[in-house]
């Protein structure tokens, strides 16, 4: 099936990926030029989605817009299915524009320069995928891609405890990834019509008792990604070992996926399970934003201290998930693009400070605005 | 500093409206809905004591007088004469850029220490606009979902009213859920008041 329109969302999908390709022929070992080339094409990526939802998306209306439909392997019935709406459009922009500063944020990679900038054009293809896609099993699918990249990221360019960080990091996201498989074919499944079509997903009438399984399967799926209170393991250790890059892109927009996910299908499908899981859901959120905060005291790690902030920030966004109200929910997504941001810039401000001071203990710092003025001030 | 959800800073925006959202959802009692917002707003108090103690920490020195020489004044002749007779680890350091940060005095050799560069300043303030922007103008970033969301809260509002106008035949599906549902809220709820005490 064709669409009549320039398909301009899986030409952004694909440019970083298709460009990652290319890196392995450039010239040069020292990674100048690859580090210019990866930059210009972030930079380009980003303009064209920022060209795209200027010129063609319409904020006004809810339904899908800039549709793809492509049939990729029929006989599995799986789709390349990629649209926007408004949950999309600014998480699509977030992803732009914090993965593109921290291209630029990672100037300076000695250690296998190809590698390094050929994962982080899959790792923002794989991140704009999820955001977009608009079949469940494609969703499945480029989420698993994302965890690739992130996992040698984290293993090859971390910091001491890089292995251990690493392999938590992919064991918890990965098991709780088959939750989404599982939750996706339960859905799939039921009823009469065989479809992994999100929209044709949210219009099945599903029994509750089946509903509510399936909530929980899902919301198992994106709480590991969310960082919700019993799954947030391995977010610090994540965070903390993670090159400041790395760090920006898994505060900034991975955790936002967790977010995305429980909005686009927890509430967007499975309604009536979400008027029994909500109360559930605020408790958790609070018990996120106070654990974080206590937890964040204990650390003399700068890194695992913004991680655990982190942690508290998302637990409003769990509360504005399950408030029932226009304000709430919109104030979640509001919550988690602030967030995007500004755990970003922290994360990349503790880089700076790592580069110069070698040291992440807040201990063995001190008195560093005596040399380091310029960044007293960025931090404030 | 923008964490600390001061106003005009876009985590202002998201957390006021969250708490706003919370509070005047008649879906919930008001005792929970209390009760969440008053250990919701401890967790907001304590953001900016972990986070201004670390900026005190990192900027400021953690009160322990330094024990090396900061090299600001000693280069040139003196440097090597100040690093001599202040060195405590016996050992010779190099001359060039031994440079001392804080209480960390074995830097590796290689470590240029200076203040933020041009592409690093670059990088925080197209942060910091963006932050400071969404702050003061929340309407730009929500404009582009508003519609979305009052759509999808407009699917879980009616799923709420008919559920809760329909309990009995809800209520014979195959688990009764919401007891459950409603045990593990309470039951959550007091083991966050504990662990608050």
């Amino acid at each position: 099936m064709l669409t009549d329109h320039f398909p301009w969302l899986t030409v952004i999908v694909l440019l970083p990926l298709v460009a990652a390709f290319l890196i392995p022929i450039l010239p040069g070992k020292d990674g100048k030029s690859v580090r210019l080339y990866t930059l210009g094409v972030a930079i380009a990526e980003f303009a064209l989605m920022c060209f795209t939802f200027w010129q063609h998306y319409d904020p006004s209306i809810t339904t899908f817009q800039l549709a793809d439909n492509y049939a990729w392997i029929p006989q599995l019935g799986l789709n390349w299915s990629v649209s926007v709406d408004g949950l999309s459009v600014p998480l699509v922009l977030l992803a732009g524009f914090v993965t593109t500063l921290a291209i630029f944020a990672a100037w300076q990679v000695d250690l296998k320069p190809k590698l390094f900038y050929f994962l982080m054009l899959v790792l923002y293809s794989a991140q704009i995928g999820v955001f977009v896609a608009q079949d469940i099993l494609l969703l499945f699918i480029l989420w698993e891609v994302e965890l690739v990249p992130v996992y040698l990221l984290i293993s090859i360019w971390g910091g001491k405890k890089r292995q251990y960080a690493a392999t938590k990091f992919l064991m918890y996201t990965a098991l709780a990834s088959v939750f989404i498989l599982v939750a996706g074919l339960g859905m799939a499944f039921y009823g009469d019509n065989f479809t992994f079509d999100i929209a044709a997903l949210s219009l099945k009438n599903y029994p509750l008792g089946l509903e509510l399984w399936l909530y929980a399967g899902l919301l198992i799926a994106f709480g590991v990604k969310l960082a919700i209170f019993p799954f947030h393991t391995w977010l610090p250790a994540a965070h903390g070992e993670a090159s400041a890059p790395v760090s920006m892109i898994l505060a900034g927009v991975l955790l936002k996926m967790g977010g995305y996910g429980l909005i686009r299908l927890n509430l967007g499908i499975l309604h009536d399970a979400h008027v029994y899981f909500a109360p559930f859901l605020a408790t958790i959120g609070v018990v996120n934003i106070i654990y974080g905060g206590l937890a964040s005291f204990g650390q003399s790690n700068m890194k695992r201290r913004l991680a655990y902030s982190s942690v508290s920030h998302m637990g409003f966004v769990l509360l504005g998930i399950a408030s029932f109200t226009d304000l709430g929910i919109s104030g979640a997504l509001l919550q988690m693009i602030s967030h995007g941001l500004i755990a970003s810039v922290l994360f990349f401000l503790a880089g700076v400070t790592y580069d110069r001071s070698h040291t992440l203990s807040l201990d063995e710092m001190g008195g560093i605005a005596q040399v380091m003025p310029k960044s007293l001030l960025c931090s404030q | 500093m923008a964490s600390l959800a001061l106003p005009g800073m876009s985590g202002f925006a998201g957390e006021l409206s969250v708490f706003i959202g919370v509070s005047s959802s008649e879906v919930y009692s008001s005792t929970f809905r209390y009760v969440t917002m008053i250990l919701a707003a401890v967790g907001l108090i304590l953001t900016p004591i972990y986070l201004l103690s670390m900026l005190r920490q990192m900027f400021y020195g953690s009160g322990i007088a330094p024990a090396c020489v900061l090299p600001s004044a000693n280069f040139g002749s003196t440097f090597s004469n100040s690093l001599n007779s202040d060195n405590q680890f016996g050992t010779p350091l190099n001359d060039q850029d031994a440079v001392c940060f804080g209480t960390n005095c074995v830097l590796p050799d290689d470590s240029i220490f200076g203040d933020a560069r041009p592409r690093e300043v670059f990088i925080a303030a197209c942060f910091i606009v963006s932050i400071v922007a969404i702050g003061l103008y929340p309407k730009m970033a929500t404009q582009l979902y508003d519609v979305k969301t009052v759509a999808v809260n407009a699917q879980l509002r009616d799923s709420y009213t008919q559920i809760a106008q329909g309990k009995q035949n809800l209520y014979a599906g195959i688990f009764s859920t919401p007891k459950i549902a409603a045990s593990i809220t309470k039951a959550d709820v007091a083991s966050t008041v504990g662990m608050l005490k």
